[in-house]
């Protein structure tokens, strides 16, 4: 009787052990594996360092757990958001919802936060608690992690080294002036006078210094560098000293010509020659190539050096953090605790420092991040990525990191500005009067509407 | 009945000399493996057992047929939009110069014809089954570079974002042509745009320039799969000659397919078999390899989709199936030739194949999972054939059993409800009635048979512990064979005992034993 006792207890024993050690391990099952869907904005480089991960994963971590993940979209973050908002909101032609894809929580938002996974409850505490907290609250959304940080980005001034010799030996404008907005745009009215001179015979052929990405961020960085923000709730505050100032030098530059209104990324005006400098995210590095091509087809190597976010003269260091995170649509348990591996392999330390630095991003985790800061750039090895991550160490050294509000507004907010700004900045040269105050008329009309 | 005895009880019941219930239930479980064996040999020969094989060959043919189809549809209708388009470029650039050669280093004149052609390619693109439309005219903006030699002048755009087959209100990128043309049109330039096509990269358009004017349903080809320049895309691309209506070669356009967009045309809609991947492919060798790396691959609709991750796989012929392999994986499938193209890159004839398969473990696991089911019903079904043989053997044999042991009482006055058995003790009966009458008359003299009787029970002390045992089991009725069994020994062993017994209690044989035995019992103790 006390043998028989004795057997059942250690079967009950074993029983509650092998269920309750199962757990993720009963939800995946190698030889059945789960597939997840993925769309991402890693793409438009020469060798897309994302989908090289997920083929390792798929081949080695997700062969081994059960799971395997289908890249079924490569676009860019504006083409992205557009896609995931009508595919969540069932608009005709907009395909399924991925059960994975990478955004800004702005996104998340627009899509709906009652269809994304809380990511707090699919990766463990200890996980969470490695990354840097900056990037985890970044994505979080009423407590809720709905968009967990894979790649971090900055802000960097761009610049074509092999144009700004010429200049800079023509007018001794170093590229140390370039390290505030004064000085840039100082040397975008040089530049601008310069090569209009060089072809006297024409008229009003002045080039373009400079093109910013994203003008909203640039405004946003100006309030915070002053220790001010741009908005009242979730308008814009045009009356504000903050955005005036800052505005009067882009509506000045654009007058002057310096400033280049092409509506586009930096990366493609640099690729013309048709701009100097690009103001961009750190990781615009890989869309660049090696060469200008000119309209008669000739090339010119491109020399690329990257600056460090211009100060505003005696404001606050203060620069944008960027970067798309990891989300995940809510579905099942299984399609949890796989989405779960995918993000832990691919932010754990030496995966997730090996993807950043060939994309110009930066690592999550604090251990990662403290590896680059101090040397580690992984595989860029060009003179190039030297320049990026010189830059990066800087930014993170000296400067304060900005992150934008998150409203549901917000992404129809900076679409709208960007636009509005660009119109009304091309009526800067035509104006009569104060190019600032008339075209800060119209981009608040246009804002406004 | 434990397992151990169940054994004995077979051996014992098979080789003979078993007891009448072992022997029966050994013959009932012999009865039952034939019965077993001859209707595993009937499905075997009706192919019953050959399901996961007969079915997986029904669902692959199923799935190679639907994909020829697709895939022959879409490159017929891609091939179909791009003999149009040849003809309408031929009409635009004809609009702009006599030849292809006015239009070297004229870039006005280029750009001019690239505004034109743009509205032809957009239009095109928005409605053909292809990720990008494409127009390389013979001529460059500066033939006076050193590269110019393979630099041609045209207009590649694609779509920016690919996320489905049909993308609505699709976006496009201009990957080649002027820029102010992607500003003019409002669309932003591929982040790897350059303003002119190396035409060195592109064997089909060199074999194209190359080859004889004719009618352009005779003369277009679909290029290998190859990554674009500048990009980690790899794309397919078909490609048409542009010819002057006099036949003079003004250049080729075409449509891109990318892997991402072929991969969404072409993914199989879910079915039995979920990780089916398509492919698009070269046979070459002979037929024993399939050369991966000149096509694209789908797999299932949002769902399963497993890169083969190999250039090439090697086929090889099964019964049912292709076998192909590579190093660290194979795959079963079936493939089909498909006539995509009149011409290749390489101006050989546009000879495809199309394969569907799925990971050979996949398959091996069904084959297993169908074995095992065979065998857990097999074995299913011999336990319940062994215990039905015990229930029957049981049933059947205890009134047997209880028939013989009424035999062995002294008195038989009960019966067996066994008509052979009623009938031994009706025998039996009557020979012990027979055999009382043949017993030696008892001398008359009570006393001598008292004192007799009295001597038998005295000795039955001496008996040894041996003896005494045997002796015990006679009293109960069992026979010599019986006392064997119980007591583990031989037979001769309890000849001895009885010998022994016979000279200890003067007896001289086992009907006077018994006879004494019988007064023994029917004597208050």
């Amino acid at each position: 009787m006390k043998q028989r006792l004795i057997w059942i207890l250690c079967s009950a024993f074993l029983l509650c052990c092998a269920l309750g050690g199962c757990g993720e391990a009963a939800l995946l099952d190698p030889k059945a594996p789960v597939t997840l869907t993925f769309w991402h904005v890693y793409g438009s480089q020469a060798d897309s360092p994302m989908n090289e991960l997920v083929d390792r994963f798929n081949a080695t971590v997700g062969r081994e757990r059960g799971v395997l993940v289908n890249v079924t979209s490569v676009s860019n973050s504006s083409a992205i958001h557009d896609a995931l908002v009508a595919a969540a909101h069932g608009e005709p032609g907009a395909g399924e919802l991925p059960d994975l894809f990478t955004c800004y929580p702005k996104t998340a938002l627009a899509m709906g936060t009652e269809l994304l996974l809380d990511w707090n409850d699919a990766v463990p505490a200890e996980s969470r608690e490695a990354c840097v907290p900056a990037f985890l609250a970044e994505g979080q959304v009423n407590g809720a992690q709905l968009i967990y940080p894979i790649a971090k980005s900055s802000e960097v001034l761009f610049v074509n080294n092999t144009i700004f010799f010429r200049f800079s030996a023509a007018t001794g404008i170093t590229l140390a002036e370039l390290s505030t907005w004064e000085g840039v745009f100082m040397a975008a009215r040089a530049y601008a006078e310069w090569t209009d001179a060089l072809t006297p015979q024409t008229e009003g052929d002045a080039k373009a210094f400079l093109m910013l990405d994203d003008p909203f961020h640039f405004m946003q960085i100006a309030a915070a560098a002053r220790g001010e923000t741009l908005f009242d709730g979730e308008a814009i505050r045009f009356s504000s000293p903050a955005f005036e100032d800052a505005w009067a030098m882009l509506a000045q530059s654009a007058a002057e010509g310096g400033l280049c209104l092409y509506g586009d990324y930096a990366t493609t005006a640099m690729m013309t020659g048709d701009i100097v400098c690009g103001l961009e995210s750190t990781a615009s590095i890989l869309y660049y190539k090696d060469a200008v091509t000119y309209p008669d087809n000739t090339h010119e190597p491109l020399e690329l050096v990257a600056l460090p976010f211009p100060a505003f003269a005696g404001k606050e260091k203060t620069v944008m953090q960027r970067g798309v995170g990891l989300g995940a649509v809510r579905t099942t348990q299984t399609a949890a605790a796989a989405a779960a591996v995918f993000l832990e392999w691919i932010t754990e330390t030496e995966t997730n420092l090996e993807f950043v630095t060939a994309g110009g991003y930066l690592p999550v985790r604090r251990e990662a991040f403290e590896a680059l800061l101090n040397g580690a750039h992984g595989t860029l090895a060009d003179v190039r990525a030297e320049s990026l991550y010189e830059a990066i160490t800087t930014l993170y050294r000296d400067y304060s990191f900005y992150t934008p509000p998150l409203f549901e507004r917000y992404g129809a907010l900076q679409k709208r500005f960007d636009s509005a700004a660009l119109e009304a900045l091309s009526a800067a040269r035509g104006m009569e009067g104060s190019a600032s105050a008339g075209t800060l008329a119209l981009v608040r009309a246009a804002c406004e509407e | 009945m434990r397992f151990r005895e169940l054994c004995l009880a077979i051996k014992a019941g098979l080789t003979g000399g078993g007891k009448l219930r072992r022997r029966l239930l050994a013959y009932l479980i012999l009865l039952a493996l034939l019965l077993m064996a001859f209707v595993a040999a009937a499905l075997a020969l009706l192919g019953v057992f050959s399901t996961v094989e007969s079915d997986a060959a029904a669902l692959l043919r199923a799935h190679l047929s639907t994909y020829v189809r697709g895939v022959t549809a879409h490159y017929g209708g891609v091939a179909a939009q791009g003999i149009r388009l040849s003809e309408t470029l031929s009409e635009i650039v004809g609009k702009h110069g006599p030849g292809a050669s006015a239009f070297n280093d004229d870039p006005a004149r280029l750009y001019a014809v690239q505004q034109e052609a743009y509205a032809a390619l957009a239009d095109a693109l928005a409605r053909t089954e292809a990720s990008g439309a494409f127009f390389i005219l013979d001529a460059t903006v500066n033939t006076g570079l050193a590269e110019g030699a393979e630099s041609r002048s045209g207009v590649y755009l694609k779509l920016a974002n690919v996320n489905a087959a049909k993308p609505v209100d699709a976006e496009l990128l201009l990957y080649r042509g002027a820029m102010e043309l992607a500003r003019a049109q409002g669309i932003s330039p591929h982040n790897k745009w350059d303003l002119e096509v190396d035409v060195s990269k592109l064997p089909a358009y060199a074999m194209l320039k190359a080859q004889q004017p004719g009618r352009l349903a005779e003369r277009y080809c679909i290029g290998n799969a190859a990554a674009l320049p500048g990009t980690w895309e790899r794309a397919m691309a078909l490609y048409v000659p542009i010819y002057r209506a006099d036949g003079a070669f003004l250049g080729v356009c075409g449509f891109e397919i990318s892997a991402i967009y072929y991969k969404h045309v072409h993914a199989s809609a879910v079915s039995d078999l979920n990780h089916v991947t398509g492919v698009l492919a070269r046979l070459t060798d002979g037929g024993r390899t399939l050369d991966v790396s000149a096509g694209l691959e789908s797999g299932v609709m949002d769902g399963y989709f497993s890169k083969l991750g190999v250039q090439t796989l090697q086929v090889a012929r099964l019964r049912s199936f292709a076998l192909y392999a590579a190093e660290k994986a194979a795959y079963i499938g079936m493939q089909e030739a498909v006539s995509l193209a009149p011409l290749a890159e390489d101006g050989s004839a546009g000879s495809w194949t199309v394969a569907v398969m799925v990971p050979k473990e996949d398959y091996d696991a069904a084959v297993n999972a169908s074995k095992l089911k065979f065998f857990l019903a097999a074995g299913v079904l011999f336990l319940l054939a062994v215990f039905g043989s015990a229930c029957i053997s049981r049933k059947y044999v205890l009134p047997i059993l209880s028939g013989l042991e009424l035999l062995k009482s002294p008195v038989r006055t009960e019966r067996s409800g066994v008509p052979e058995i009623d009938d031994l003790m009706d025998y039996l009966a009557a020979q012990d009635a027979l055999a009382q009458k043949a017993e030696p008359e008892a001398s008359g003299n009570e006393a001598e048979d008292d004192a007799a009787f009295a001597h038998f029970v005295e000795n039955t002390a001496t008996l040894s512990a041996a003896e005494r045992a045997v002796f015990d089991l006679y009293l109960k009725g069992l026979t010599a064979r019986e006392i064997a069994e119980t007591l583990y020994l031989s037979i001769n062993t309890i000849k001895t005992h009885n010998r022994r017994i016979y000279a200890k209690l003067n007896v001289s044989s086992r009907k006077e034993l018994m006879a004494f035995i019988r007064r023994m019992q029917a004597e208050p103790k």
